[in-house]
C-alpha cells in the first residue's frame, strides 16, 4: 500500500486546488493578479488584447484583479497623452469589465439582476479614488471605445464615495482643451445625473455648483451641445428629487470626505479654484 | 547527232516539266517571306488562344516569338549588307537583321519593363488576399464566429487565420476600382458571448490597385492587400445602460430613499 500513497496524494491535491479547465485557479499569493495583468498586456502596442472568458467566468476572483490593475495605471493615465502601450491596456481593461457587466445586464432576469447588484456593491466596497480617477480620464479621452467602457463601468459603480472624482474633472479647464472635451464633458455630466438624487450634502452642493458653473459656459442654442444642454437639465431634475428627507442634508463621513479632499486638492493639473469641489 | 543534240537544248521546258511533278517549290516556300509570315501569325494566333490559359510566360515568348518571324518574312531581315571584293578573301559583313535588332529591343524591354510586360499578358483571375482582423476595442473576439463573404450574392473564399479571417477577392489585371465584398459572421449559438453581437452584417469597398498591394509580401498571383477589414463585433451598451438608469444607490440611516423623476442619460459621446 505504501507505494500507492504519494499517488493518492497528488490526486487529492488536485481535486482540492479544484483545477477545472478554464477556471483560474485561486492561489494565495500576489502572484494569481499577475495573470490579470499579463491578460491586459498586449505583445506589441498594435493590438489590444481581449481577456479571455475563462478567466471572467468567476467574476469574483477576477473583480480585485481587475481594479488592483486598474488602480496600477495611476501614473500611466493622466492629463498627458495615452502612449500606445497604455492606451492598449485601457480597451482591454475597461473591456473586461464590460464583458462582466453586460454577462448581467438583463433586468427581466432575477437572477441576473442579483448578480448584477452584487458585482456592483463589491467594485464598490474595493475601489477607491484612483481607480475612479482612472476610469475618469478614459471618460473623456480621445478614443470613443475607451469612453464608452469607461462611461458604463463607472455608470454603474459612481457613487457618494468617488462622485469627487467626476467632479474634479468637470471642474478641470483643461478639459475643453482637449480634441474629445465635448464628450468628455457630456460623458462626466452623466454621472453626476447617476448620484444627484442621493447625494450627500458636500456632494449635493458641489454638483449644483459645478452645473451651474458649466451652464453659465454653455450656449443652449449651439446645436453641437444638445447632449450637455440636456445632461444639464437631466442632472438639475434629478439633483431636484433629492430633498431633505433625503441624503441631501446629511454630511459626507469623514472616512469618504478626507480621500475626496485630498484628490481635488492634488488634483493634476491643478484647479484654479476649488469653489466647486468643497470637502 | 549534233542536229539531235540541238533539237534536245532548244526543247521548251514546259516539255521537261510534263515528264514529272517539280517539287522544287517546297524547299523555296519554306524559305520565301511568305512562309514566315503565316508562321509568325500561327505563333500569334496560338499565343491569343492560351492567354488566361497557359502560364503568362509562355505567351509573352510566343508572342515575341511570332512578331520576330512575321516581321522576318515581312523582308526587314536584313537592315544593310555590305560585300568587299577583295582580292584574296571575300568579306560579307552582314548587319544584324531586323529580328536581331528586335530581340535586343525585347530583351532590353523584358528587363526593363517586366512587370507591366507581366500585367500584359497576364489575364487570368488573380486574388487579392484582404486581411480581416477584429477591431482592437478590447472586446472584440472574432475567434467565435463563423464567416460567409460573397460580392453581389456570389460567395467567394475565405479562410480562418488568427484571430480574423483571410478573404480571396478575385480580380483580373486591369480591373483597377473597388469591390463590394459583404460579409456575414454568426455567432456560435452554443457558446455567444456576453456584449458581442450575435450577428454582424456589413459591406465594404475593397480597392484594387497597384497601390493597395503589397507586393513585398506576396507573389504575383496571390497579392496581398495594405488594407485590412477591422470589424467590431460589440453590441450595443443600450440595455446595460438602461439597467444601470435605475439602480437605487444606499441612503443614510433614517433617511428616506428619494424618488427620481427622470433616468439619468447614460449614453457615451
Amino acid at each position: 500500500m505504501t507505494h500507492r500513497t504519494p499517488i493518492f496524494v497528488a490526486v487529492c491535491l488536485v481535486a482540492v486546488s479544484g483545477l477545472r479547465p478554464g477556471t483560474p485557479v485561486r492561489a494565495q499569493n500576489a502572484d494569481y493578479c499577475a495573470i490579470y495583468a499579463a491578460a491586459v498586456t498586449a505583445d506589441s502596442a498594435a493590438t489590444v488584447p481581449v481577456v479571455s472568458e475563462s478567466l471572467l467566468a468567476d467574476w469574483n476572483a477576477a473583480l480585485p484583479c481587475l481594479i488592483k490593475v486598474l488602480r496600477s495605471l495611476k501614473g500611466e493615465v493622466g492629463p498627458q497623452p495615452m502612449t500606445p502601450e497604455t492606451r492598449s491596456k485601457m480597451l482591454s481593461l475597461t473591456g473586461a469589465f464590460r464583458s462582466i457587466i453586460l454577462k448581467f445586464s438583463d433586468p427581466n432576469d432575477p437572477k441576473k439582476v442579483a448578480e448584477m447588484n452584487a458585482f456592483i456593491k463589491k467594485f464598490r466596497d474595493l475601489d477607491d479614488v484612483d481607480a475612479i480617477s482612472v476610469l475618469s480620464w478614459g471618460a473623456r479621452s480621445d478614443s470613443p471605445d475607451i469612453r464608452a467602457n469607461s462611461l458604463l463601468i463607472l455608470g454603474n459603480v459612481i457613487d457618494n464615495t468617488t462622485i469627487c472624482v467626476p467632479l474634479a474633472h468637470l471642474n478641470d479647464p483643461n478639459l475643453m482643451k482637449s480634441p474629445s472635451g465635448v464628450n468628455g464633458r457630456a460623458n462626466l455630466l452623466s454621472l453626476l445625473a447617476v448620484v444627484a438624487p442621493w447625494a450627500y450634502k458636500e456632494n449635493s452642493e458641489n454638483i449644483a455648483r459645478t452645473r451651474a458653473s458649466i451652464a453659465a459656459q454653455v450656449d443652449s442654442n449651439d446645436p453641437n451641445l444638445k447632449g450637455t444642454v440636456a445632461r444639464l437639465e437631466n442632472v438639475a431634475t434629478r439633483l431636484g428629487n433629492n430633498t431633505e428627507t433625503s441624503n441631501r442634508s446629511v454630511p459626507m463621513p469623514e472616512t469618504w470626505r478626507l480621500p475626496c479632499k485630498a484628490y481635488v486638492e492634488g488634483f493634476v493639473p491643478k484647479l484654479p479654484s476649488l469653489e466647486n469641489v468643497q470637502y | 547527232m549534233a542536229a539531235e543534240l540541238k533539237r534536245l537544248s532548244d526543247q521548251p521546258p514546259a516539255a521537261a516539266a510534263r515528264s514529272g511533278f517539280d517539287w522544287s517549290f517546297i524547299p523555296q516556300f519554306f524559305s520565301s517571306g511568305i512562309f514566315f509570315i503565316l508562321l509568325g501569325m500561327v505563333l500569334l494566333i496560338i499565343a491569343r488562344n492560351g492567354l488566361g490559359i497557359v502560364h503568362t510566360s509562355f505567351s509573352f515568348v510566343l508572342v515575341v516569338l511570332g512578331t520576330a518571324i512575321l516581321l522576318f518574312g515581312t523582308g526587314t531581315q536584313g537592315m544593310g549588307k555590305l560585300e568587299s571584293d577583295a582580292a584574296t578573301a571575300k568579306y560579307n559583313i552582314a548587319i544584324a537583321g531586323g529580328a536581331g535588332v528586335l530581340a535586343l529591343v525585347i530583351a532590353f524591354g523584358m528587363m526593363k519593363y517586366a512587370p507591366q510586360i507581366h500585367s500584359t499578358f497576364d489575364i487570368e483571375t488573380k486574388y487579392l488576399v484582404v486581411r480581416v482582423q477584429p477591431k482592437g476595442d478590447g472586446s472584440t473576439d472574432l475567434s467565435n464566429y463563423w464567416g460567409r463573404f460573397e460580392i453581389d450574392g456570389i460567395a467567394i473564399p475565405s479562410a480562418r487565420r488568427g484571430k480574423g479571417f483571410e478573404v480571396f477577392v478575385p480580380y483580373s489585371n486591369g480591373q483597377d476600382g473597388s469591390k463590394p465584398v459583404s460579409y456575414s459572421l454568426l455567432a456560435d449559438p452554443v457558446a455567444p458571448k456576453a456584449g458581442l453581437k450575435s450577428l454582424i452584417e456589413e459591406t465594404v469597398n475593397i480597392e484594387i490597385s497597384e497601390q493597395n498591394i503589397d507586393r513585398g509580401n506576396a507573389g504575383f498571383s496571390f497579392p496581398v492587400s495594405r488594407n485590412l477589414i477591422y470589424i467590431s463585433a460589440k453590441s450595443s451598451d443600450a440595455k446595460a445602460l438602461s439597467a444601470t438608469a435605475v439602480q437605487e444607490l444606499p441612503v443614510a440611516e433614517g433617511r428616506t430613499p428619494p424618488t427620481p423623476s427622470v433616468a439619468p442619460i447614460l449614453e457615451a459621446q
